[in-house]
């Protein structure tokens, strides 16, 4: 049994209630058991940041302190926002000692802070802690069939030097999670281009634009579907889907889905499991591609030592 | 008893104004081994040297000091007045009463003063302990070393060979030629590159004072400047090329086939190959790594169709040695791999390649004959983006330097583009058009102009697949907005890196490299061809990027030094180097440890006097001690002395005071 | 207590021994070793740039950092020179490619051999200054003569000795 000290973040109990369940549910399965920061406050996220610096570090530490306090090594965070405000302030704290001290005074003292305790994504805990192979291993329903783009934006890789997690501008470790499935994961060039983020409220237009581009791009892939692993990144590009269609014209009808849900089907939990109502953009469709079997092109097979003859001789 | 002569300078106002000179003249004469103080306005002028030779003379005087400017000024404009004295140059010491004192304490007379009495006084006491040297002649070997065979080892021993001065050039591929014979038209006057260097390989090949040594590599460099012995190792190429007629029946008929390194892996050759038709030595060598005679033992075809039974598969490589004065080192330059660049997709699609893949495919003799193909369907491009500083000026992804060339081949490829595809489009990302040079700007308004090359400033920040298309996507800075290309063909114009064998090569030669792998020239603004380590040159990109021109340039200044180096029977050379005295020294080689020259060897002299026991010394190689010092102040039994800077000089010049 | 009374007096005691003092107008007498490439060159520089120093030092020319034997060091502190200043180029810029790193490793050591024997570690000080570095070696040398006022002598007052 593994220990994970587990920080949702404030949409895995609002909009992304579907990533929050299906998460804890594959969890279970891989005997991972999490444990949730009590008390734990907002990550300051996009607003902290650009306000003061001094905040934007306070909140996070916060939580970094809380965690600390439950004794396990590793802390998972659901949200791509709050990981990288996490992350950024571990970065600045481990570098700059004095720093949490000063802190410290900014919002009500809760100890010492330590930097004794990893971040990682649960995208991340998944393919480092856990793994492919015993992903695999617990699929009962294997997803063969099913097209997918994975999409990671901008945050779960970025910046390198604060990650240090897979490649910064092309990713592979959800497409092998997903191969892992039993998926097929397309060639995906945007797969860390920017969906616009939280100008969804402020600058609607900047989001359909920027959206719409991976929309056009995982759709020319030949997906069935964006998988994610960031509430906003899905909310952004299923929730502005339909506007997006009908400014551009263009036709989509492509479901954006997190890669628990898609683990947690591939782990045998019935669809209501997955909270497919919660999505705006109709999910059954492309769901029906799983057991379809592709057919392959005809190809003449040869034997070994024909294929090592031509690479040698012609 | 010394006799030392105290020569005090004005230097016009510059020191008189700022230190009491009389006092200090007065001052010195108190010294008793002084016997002659005096001053002068200008003592550098020639009256003032007229005084210091009849000084000379008339006192007898067995070491001089004069008070003035700085040593490096004016030493050996004094040490020439000796010399025409009769006296040894070596006994002069100049006190530097004006860098050091008049200059610095104008405000304070009294302590400049007191400060310049200080000076002179440690420059009469090191003087005393002076000592007559003489410069140091070295036997000279007229042969130059060429490493590399490119255009600018081909320009440095064509040069060299010229003035009569035998040259061996050795060359690591089958063939000379290096990266000038890859290229298709050179800027900026589009001229054939293959029309204009195949002469010069040719007559690099039948020069009667040129000796090329193709494929192969030099493996040590003993000895020093003048006088140095090189290693080099000539790696089997299975062909003897004596019989060798080079008619080629190997080649046709070998049926391996490997990835044609030439045309940047765009197509194949064979096992056996010359690397392209107008190679030199024309004559094709055999590639141990893929022949599958020699891997297997199986096939033997080209022996089988070899008329002169020229081919010898027992062949092994061979060590020869040269004995040679000096050494030139070309060995070109690589490029960057733009791995990662991810964010285009750069070995995930076909249709992204180098500008060297680029210049291949419209060089008339390349792969695609002269037509830029696609890679992954072989049709003919119609848009083409081009996107500069790939590496280069990039301290995120690779390295920070600017390569120089880019921006001139890339305008050149523009329109090169534009002859060989009439109805295409270049695109051109860039950070900014680096066009200086003879005739470069005028090129490059030549592609703007002629072949409507579409400049747009601004980096690239992505590259994605639309159907066949390439999606290119870039900022346009100018009108501050992003723009999308849709190109058929990308080509990325990567960094010009130092060969990854350089550092190796420096250990080697026992020379020094930057920490880009470039190899160092002893001086970035006025040694700029010379190493640190004498006798040893740079030409070409080996030291820094370089175009065509540059590079033929710094050979060419090579060939100059070089002959140069070799104009007399002996070199000459400062006698300001360390001896070890055979008698104190211990044998514990510490010396031989801190020496950055290599120049400390040992010997093994008898034990006593007529003992047939012997003992190991430590002893210098006169050829090539620059005189640092190291050696003398590791040296516990005191058994070495640096010449000029003796332990009784300095330490008479610390109790001065 | 006695030094303190001596300092009140206006009188300059040595850091090493409260007997040795001299009077409140004192000038230590420091000596300066530089390598000919550097930082002999800088020095020129800071001439020729008619750059101000205190008159203190007393400049003696070797031909690298790493002809410095410690003796030279030990010898100027037993006879004339309170305080002392080696100068070499930058690490990386030797003339003599490696030179300097072997005087800073040599020098390491005799410091702390000095500091053994009993003297104040800013006696003997080290600096990097390149030929284009004049206004450096003014700086230098000004901090170097600070810190050895602040040590006070090293000798008997010399006019007495005379």
């Amino acid at each position: 049994m593994n220990k994970l000290t587990y920080f949702p973040g404030c949409s895995a109990h609002g909009t992304s209630e579907e990533f929050d369940h299906t998460l804890k549910l594959v969890m279970k399965t891989l005997d991972v058991q999490m444990e949730e920061i009590p008390d734990w406050n907002c990550c300051g996220a996009t607003s902290a940041h650009v306000m003061t610096e001094n905040l934007a570090l306070a909140l996070p530490m916060r939580n970094l302190v809380l965690a600390e306090k439950l004794e396990n090594k590793t802390m998972g965070i659901a949200c791509a926002s709050c990981y990288s405000r996490m992350k950024v302030t571990k970065k600045h704290l481990d570098e700059h000692p004095d720093l949490a001290h000063k802190i410290n005074t900014t919002i009500i003292d809760e100890g010492e802070y330590k930097g004794d305790i990893d971040v990682k994504s649960m995208l991340q805990y998944c393919f480092e802690e856990i793994g492919p192979e015993v992903i695999k291993s617990k699929v009962t329903k294997p997803l063969t069939g099913l097209k997918v783009a994975c999409y990671y934006g901008c945050l779960l890789t970025r910046p390198k030097d604060v990650t240090h997690f897979d490649s910064p501008e092309y990713p592979m470790s959800m497409d092998i999670l997903m191969e892992a499935l039993g998926a097929k994961a397309m060639e995906f060039d945007f797969k860390t281009e920017c969906c616009g983020a939280s100008f969804s409220i402020s600058n609607t237009d900047v989001v359909e634009s920027l959206s719409g581009k991976i929309l056009e791009v995982a759709k020319e892939s030949g997906a069935h579907m964006i998988v994610v692993a960031c509430p906003l990144c899905q909310s952004n590009l299923d929730m502005r889907q339909p506007d997006i269609e009908r400014h551009t014209g263009q036709k989509f009808a492509l479901p954006v889905m997190y890669f628990t849900q898609l683990m947690a089907l591939a782990f045998g939990f019935p669809e209501k499991e997955l909270k497919l109502p919660k999505h705006i953009v109709p999910v059954q469709e492309a769901l029906s591609h799983i057991g379809e079997i592709e057919p392959t092109p005809e190809k003449v097979k040869k034997t070994k030592k024909a294929v090592e003859a031509e690479s040698e001789v012609e | 008893m010394a006799r030392v002569g105290v020569f005090v300078c004005f230097c016009g106002a510059n020191i008189a104004d700022f230190i009491d000179v009389p006092a200090v003249v007065e001052e010195a004469k108190k010294v008793k081994e002084v016997k002659v103080s005096v001053l002068y306005k200008y003592m550098c002028s020639d009256p003032g040297q007229q005084m210091i030779r009849d000084a000379i003379i008339q006192n007898r005087l067995t070491s001089v000091v004069v008070a003035a400017c700085s040593p490096r000024m004016h030493e050996k404009t004094f040490r020439k007045a000796l010399s025409d004295a009769g006296m040894n140059p070596y006994l002069l010491e100049v006190a530097n009463i004006r860098e050091h004192s008049s200059w610095v304490h104008q405000k304070d007379k009294k302590a400049a003063t007191e400060k310049a009495n200080d000076l002179i006084r440690m420059a009469i006491a090191k003087s005393i302990a002076n000592e007559q040297l003489h410069e140091i002649s070295v036997p000279v070997t007229k042969r130059a070393l060429v490493i590399g065979g490119g255009i600018a080892g081909i320009q440095a021993a064509l040069d060299i060979a010229d003035a009569r001065i035998p040259v061996t050039l050795v060359e690591k591929s089958p063939s000379i030629g290096g990266r000038m014979a890859q290229l298709d038209e050179t800027f900026p006057t589009l001229d054939c590159s293959q029309c204009i260097l195949t002469p010069k390989m040719v007559d690099v090949a039948s020069h009667p004072y040129i000796e090329l040594i193709p494929y192969a590599e030099v493996i040590e460099l003993d000895g020093y400047v003048g006088n140095y012995k090189a290693k080099i190792k000539k790696k089997a190429s299975y062909v003897n090329f004596d019989t060798c007629t080079g008619c080629g029946a190997c080649t046709q008929k070998c049926p391996v086939k490997v990835p044609n390194e030439f045309n940047m892996n765009i197509d194949k050759r064979k096992a056996i190959y010359t690397p392209f038709p107008q190679a030199v030595p024309n004559k094709p060598v055999i590639d141990a790594e893929h022949c599958t005679m020699l891997l297997k033992g199986k096939c033997g075809i080209c022996a089988k169709v070899c008329e002169k039974g020229s081919i010898d598969y027992k062949m092994v490589d061979e060590v020869i040695e040269r004995e040679i004065g000096a050494v030139v080192v070309a060995t070109g330059y690589d490029l960057w791999d733009p791995k990662p660049y991810e964010e285009y997709g750069v070995g995930r699609y076909k249709d992204i390649i180098t500008s060297l893949e680029f210049e291949r495919m419209v060089s008339a003799s390349g792969p695609t004959n002269g037509v830029p193909l696609r890679p992954s369907d072989g049709k003919v491009p119609k848009n083409v983006v081009f996107i500069k500083c790939i590496g280069s000026r990039d301290e995120a992804k690779g390295i920070e330097y600017c390569s120089k060339i880019c921006c001139m081949y890339t305008a050149k490829h523009a329109i090169l583009l534009h002859h060989k595809v009439h109805d295409s489009h270049a695109y051109i990302f860039y950070m900014d058009i680096r066009a200086a040079g003879k005739g470069y700007e005028e090129f490059v308004k030549r592609a703007q102009v002629e072949t409507a090359a579409t400049y747009l400033r601004g980096r690239v920040s992505k590259i994605y697949k639309k159907g066949d298309k390439l999606m290119v996507r870039g900022e346009d800075a100018q009108i501050g907005q992003v723009v999308e290309v849709e190109a058929d063909l990308v080509v990325l114009a990567t960094a010009v890196i130092a060969p990854h064998e350089n550092p190796a090569l420096a250990r080697l030669l026992g020379i020094s490299y930057d920490k880009y792998g470039y190899l160092s020239e002893a001086h970035p603004k006025l040694r700029p061809v010379e190493t640190a380590k004498a006798g040893i040159f740079l030409a070409g990109c080996t030291q820094a990027p370089k175009d065509i021109p540059d590079t033929v340039a710094q050979a060419s200044a090579c060939a100059a030094k070089v002959c140069g180096l070799f104009a007399g029977d002996t070199l000459k050379k400062d006698p300001m180097i360390s001896t070890i005295s055979n008698e104190f020294c211990s044998g514990c080689l510490n010396c031989v440890k801190v020496c950055p020259y290599q120049a400390i060897v040992t010997e093994e002299i008898p034990l006593g006097h007529g003992s047939k026991e012997l003992r190991t010394v430590a002893k210098i190689n006169e050829g090539v001690c620059q005189g640092c010092g190291s050696c003398v102040a590791i040296c516990r039994s005191m058994a070495i002395s640096l010449a000029g800077f003796t332990d009784p000089q300095i330490i008479n010049e610390i109790v001065a005071i | 207590m006695e030094t303190e009374v001596k300092k009140a007096q206006g009188t300059m005691v040595s850091a090493e021994n409260p007997d040795i003092t001299a009077p409140a107008d004192w000038q230590p007498v420091i000596m300066g070793i530089l390598c000919n490439w550097c930082s002999y060159a800088g020095s020129d520089l800071t001439g020729t740039s008619r750059i101000q120093y205190p008159p203190n030092i007393r400049i003696i020319r070797v031909p690298c950092s790493s002809r410095v034997d410690p003796w030279f060091i030990i010898k100027s502190l037993q006879t004339a020179a309170d305080g002392v200043l080696i100068s070499g180029c930058h690490p990386g810029d030797c003339h003599y490619i490696s030179g300097n790193y072997y005087a800073r490793r040599r020098f390491l050591v005799t410091k702390k051999l000095l500091n053994f024997i009993g003297y104040h570690e800013n006696r003997v000080q080290f600096s990097w200054v390149s030929a284009a570095e004049g206004p450096k070696f003014a700086k230098v040398v000004a901090k170097v003569t600070e810190d050895i006022k602040q040590l006070g002598p090293l000798h008997r007052y010399k006019k007495e000795n005379f």
